[in-house]
């Protein structure tokens, strides 16, 4: 699949590679950081412009972002009223649009190249927490900026290993942003589960207090 | 919520393995040369052997390697030339273009 993408990358070029990073920004399961390597590649063995590809992925990446937020944001209505009928969803509603507001600046930079599995989502939870338009496009530009030059860059310096730089950062990308996922998850988990014991209290209150 | 937890604890793992994985196999020197993949370029190959675009560009018979960017598969399938042909005469070339230079 990746080698049939690769050919993709060689037959179509700068518009090959517009199309993948902002399809990806939308949650479209195309590998843009991988397709950025073999695209810095091919600009260093002449077979594309290095800098016509920088702008023709940073253009991309920077407007699927825009699209994403943008369906987040006019998207959500329909989905608070149906969260508005039940108390308990319109809380948990509210903590991840707080989360989104408190942590939205550099939640949108560092997940758009450090945990760039997770930018997608991102782009949706920030349009439909009403995150500021401004503050997120700074955030999402600059973050945005560092991927593209860390993928092509890194294609482009190390064209002859461009299948290992693949496999390893394909594997580091996934690694941390499962793991963040997990973390987020746990503490959510043992937050809401403190908040259940302290809800329902049973005949041995003081002991479930204490843990 | 405890579904997704255990989902990306499993994702988490499994990334990890495949990062252990990868960086033995790429460890091995035995393959720090990337094979050929029928999706470069001659441009691309000559680039990450370290041969002249000229070169390579003779041993695939299609004169100067051509602007539009024409990738291994296609010029194979048009000249009928097998990839294990061309990896070997490639690999011919690099091994006495190091013993040249010795």
């Amino acid at each position: 699949m990746t080698d049939f993408l690769f050919q993709l990358v060689a037959d179509y070029g700068t518009v090959f590679l517009f199309a993948v990073t902002f399809l990806s920004c939308l949650a479209v399961p195309v590998p843009a950081s991988l397709l950025m390597l073999s695209g810095g590649g091919f600009a260093a063995s002449g077979d594309l412009g290095l800098w016509s590809a920088v702008s023709a992925s940073y253009l991309g990446a920077v407007s699927g972002d825009q699209l994403g937020y943008m369906l987040g944001r006019h998207g959500s209505g329909a989905f608070r009223g149906f969260e508005g009928r039940h108390p308990k969803r319109a809380a948990a509603f509210q903590r991840a649009r707080n989360l989104t507001l408190t942590w939205g600046g550099s939640g949108v930079f560092f997940s758009r190249w450090l945990l760039s599995p997770l930018g997608p989502y991102v782009n949706f939870a920030s349009g439909a927490a009403g995150l500021h338009w401004g503050r997120y496009l700074a955030w999402g530009a600059a973050g945005e900026a560092i991927w593209v030059a860390l993928y092509i860059g890194l294609g482009y310096g190390f064209a002859s290993r461009v299948g290992e730089f693949a496999d390893l950062l394909g594997s580091a990308s996934g690694l941390l942003s499962a793991l963040a996922l997990t973390v987020g998850l746990g503490l959510w988990l043992r937050h809401a589960l403190r908040h259940h014991k302290f809800r329902k209290p049973t005949t041995r209150d003081t002991k479930t207090d204490e843990s | 919520m405890s579904v997704a937890f255990v989902l990306a604890f499993l994702a988490t793992l499994f990334f990890g393995v495949r990062l252990i994985v990868f960086t033995f196999y790429w460890a091995d020197p035995e393959h720090r040369f990337q094979t050929l993949e029928g999706w470069m370029t001659p441009r691309y190959i000559a680039h990450s052997y370290g041969l002249p675009p000229e070169m390579v560009a003779g041993i695939l018979d299609i004169g100067q390697p051509a602007a539009h960017r024409r990738t291994l598969d296609e010029i194979l399938r048009e000249s009928g030339q097998s990839m294990a042909d061309f990896q070997r005469r490639l690999t011919e070339i690099t091994a006495s273009g190091a013993a040249d230079a010795q």
